[in-house]
């Protein structure tokens, strides 16, 4: 048993050491003594103490003796010690170690030596990027998206936009006013806000001395410090494109020629494609681009000439597989035109190589013949033609000799000539003159022709003297068709001259080796014709 | 006047070849045996303030050479604590710590642990430590530059479980 003043402070400690609020009250008969108070006032200071230390308040006073707060004292100055330590880790001091705390000394050095391995790691991390970061041969940047500051630089953007370190003072020099158009700047924006990133955009941007770049843009939108920034690298292509533009200027101006040329130039692969063809085919064939590119080698070709283009093709693709070089091929081509017309062209065919040697195809030339062909024509023509009665001359009565005894003696169809003469023309000559004799040969002529049948050849032969080949004719028929002529001539009245008269010697072949033959019995029958009287028909 | 001991390092001697057997090596009852009854015999010679002024200056003449041999010289002073720390340690002279350090106000509050002096004695009304005060001193204005006094404001024998120390650097 204890006594009721015992057992009151007892209650009244207990209170002391357990209530959050004391309202227990000591006896007053003790309240005054020493021993009561010095214990009262350890307690008091051991709850003040235990509160602050709770609360994480380590300057809290702690006054007073004894074991007990000796050790709340030395508690504090663990927990101080703490927070010392901490403060010099958290300043980059990763020596401090604590020694003096059992488990926890270990739990905290072992934390503190990985967070000094793990900053360690990130250092060599940043010491890392910081190197990739100088060394990327691109222009690197990285800049706060909300205003453009400029973070960080490497090298090649110094380079690039000749700027220095001194210009580039980081905080203060703002990427935006690099932009030539800021529209491009809001897109850039606009793109990386909504994907992250943003791939081979192409800007305009100033360097230091207001020249003019070309960047392709390449950004990750990363975060730095809680604020979205852009890690942009930027591949300066200012001279590329301005290969490119002299390019397209050089490539432009091929194709101006080409469009605007007279010939037609075309390029074709070796299966007979064409690949391009200029707009000139549309005046040469009638045909548009587009509708001569889906057109058949048929229908681009008149069938000779379209067996050439196969050779032509042939050897290409030989020389091609074989790898010897492309024969250049130039020869005369016959096209179809959209209006049911031919056109006689002349292609120039090469072949097309890149500059590694490999071949790509064939670049054509075609010109337009047609005005040359004519006046080969008129040239051929002229050569065959007499100039006063425009019927065929001697060259050409003797080539079309030649060749139908040729044929004749080859068994195929005989022939039959005809040979006439104008009775007394130099009285003509000598009555009228030459230009009235003139022109008596000339409507002689005329009247040949409408009288000999489509195919025969009449020329002349000499002077007064006419010469009308016959093919497939035999000797009466030709007999025939002379006394029709001969009536025709007697029958007509001449300008001026008025009668006139002609002899007509006729042979057909007999397997005469040379043409001199026929001509020979043609020229007796019309001697003889001259002989009996002139104005009549004899045959030999 | 000239004394007839002058204290250098080098008077610690060559303990690896005076002690082949017993070490670098003794029991802190020792060092307290010494220490103690030094003061009881000087006491009654000079008086207890001159005993414990005596007893600071030899701190502080210990400190000069503890921080001349043990001690790299920096200007750093988490380097230099972390120095003290492991080789206070490591000598088993007691555990240091540091509660808070102002260097630009040149004051800290400094606790040792389970030091030589005073650890585990018994409770009195006096703090005890004023070698260690001389010590502490001399360490801190080795390594400042600037002379500090140091008092112990809690001790062990006062009934604390560790000795804590106030450096203030003194304004010159």
């Amino acid at each position: 048993m204890i006594s009721k003043d015992a057992r009151s402070i007892l209650e009244y400690f207990k209170a002391l050491l357990n209530d959050l609020r004391v309202s227990v009250i000591p006896p007053e008969n003790i309240s005054n003594d020493d021993s009561f108070l010095e214990i009262d006032q350890t307690i008091k200071t051991i709850r003040n103490s235990a509160t602050a230390l709770g609360n994480g308040n380590l300057s809290e006073d702690i006054n007073g003796r004894g074991y007990v707060l000796g050790s709340l004292k030395n508690l504090q100055a663990s927990l101080r010690n703490l927070t010392w330590i901490t403060k010099t880790i958290a300043s980059g001091d990763f020596s401090q170690r604590v020694h003096f705390l059992g488990d926890f000394s270990e739990a905290f050095n072992s934390m503190t030596e990985k967070l000094e391995s793990s900053i360690h790691e990130l250092e060599e991390a940043r010491s890392h990027f910081e190197m990739v970061f100088q060394t990327i041969p691109d222009a690197t940047v990285i800049t706060k998206v909300a205003d453009g500051t400029l973070i960080a630089y490497n090298r090649a953007f110094m380079e690039a936009t000749k700027f220095t370190d001194a210009d580039l003072t980081v905080g203060s020099f703002n990427i935006r006013d690099l932009y030539i158009d800021e529209s491009q700047r809001e897109t850039f924006i606009k793109t990386l806000e909504a994907n992250g990133f943003v791939e081979n955009l192409e800007i305009c941007f100033y360097g230091k001395n207001n020249e003019r770049h070309i960047g392709l843009v390449s950004s990750k939108r990363i975060i730095i410090d809680g604020a979205p920034h852009a890690l942009s690298v930027i591949r300066d292509i200012t001279q590329l494109k301005a290969i490119e533009a002299k390019l397209q200027q050089s490539e432009e101006r091929h194709r101006l020629l080409a469009d605007n040329a007279a010939d037609v130039i075309w390029t074709m692969d070796l299966t007979g494609r064409f690949t391009y063809i200029s707009p000139s085919v549309e005046k040469l064939r009638g045909y548009t681009v587009e509708e001569v590119m889906a057109q058949s080698q048929e229908e681009v070709l008149c069938p000779g000439s379209l067996v050439q283009m196969h050779e032509g093709l042939a050897r290409a693709i030989n020389s091609v597989q074989n790898g010897l070089p492309f024969q250049v091929y130039r020869g005369e081509l016959e096209q179809p035109c959209k209006d049911g017309t031919t056109v006689w062209t002349e292609a120039t065919v090469s072949g097309i190589y890149s500059e590694d040697g490999r071949f790509v195809g064939m670049l054509g030339v075609t010109r337009d013949i047609s005005e040359r062909k004519l006046m080969e024509e008129e040239i051929r023509r002229l050569s065959i033609t007499d100039k006063l009665t425009q019927s065929f001359n001697r060259l050409k009565l003797d080539e079309t000799l030649e060749h139908h005894n040729k044929w004749a003696q080859n068994g195929s169809a005989p022939f039959a000539i005809i040979i006439l003469d104008i009775d007394h023309f130099k009285l003509v000559n000598d009555t009228y003159g030459h230009q009235v004799g003139d022109r008596v040969l000339i409507e002689l002529v005329g009247l040949l022709y409408e009288t000999v049948r489509h195919g025969d050849v009449v020329g002349r032969w000499g002077g007064e003297e006419f010469l009308i080949i016959l093919p497939d004719t035999s000797l009466m028929d030709a007999a025939r068709l002379a006394e029709r002529l001969r009536q025709a001539v007697a029958n007509h009245s001449f300008a001026t001259a008025g009668a006139v008269t002609i002899s007509l010697g006729v042979s057909a072949y007999k397997n005469d080796t040379a043409p001199e033959s026929i001509v020979s019995r043609a020229d007796r029958a019309l001697y003889l014709a001259k002989e009996k009287g002139r104005n009549r028909v004899e045959v030999c | 006047m000239a004394g007839k001991y002058e204290f250098s390092w080098e008077l610690l001697g060559d303990i690896g070849v005076g002690r082949p057997n017993l070490g670098n090596t003794t029991r802190v009852e020792v060092y307290r045996l010494m220490q103690f009854t030094f003061r009881d015999i000087i006491e009654k010679h000079v008086g207890v303030e001159e005993t414990d002024q005596i007893f600071y200056e030899a701190g502080q003449l210990a400190g000069n050479a503890f921080y001349q041999h043990m001690i790299t010289k920096t200007d750093d002073l988490n380097h230099f604590v972390s120095q003290l720390k492991t080789v206070l340690k490591d000598l088993g002279m007691g555990i240091l710590r540091v509660e808070e350090a102002d260097m630009e106000k040149g004051e800290l509050i400094l606790t040792v642990s389970e030091d030589l002096d005073c650890s585990g004695l018994p409770e009195d009304s006096y703090e005890i430590c004023t070698y260690d005060e001389g010590f502490i001193s001399a360490l801190l204005e080795n390594f400042s530059g600037k002379p500090f006094v140091v008092k112990e404001i809690d001790c062990w024998c006062t009934g604390d479980r560790t000795c804590r120390f106030h450096a203030k650097a003194i304004e010159q």
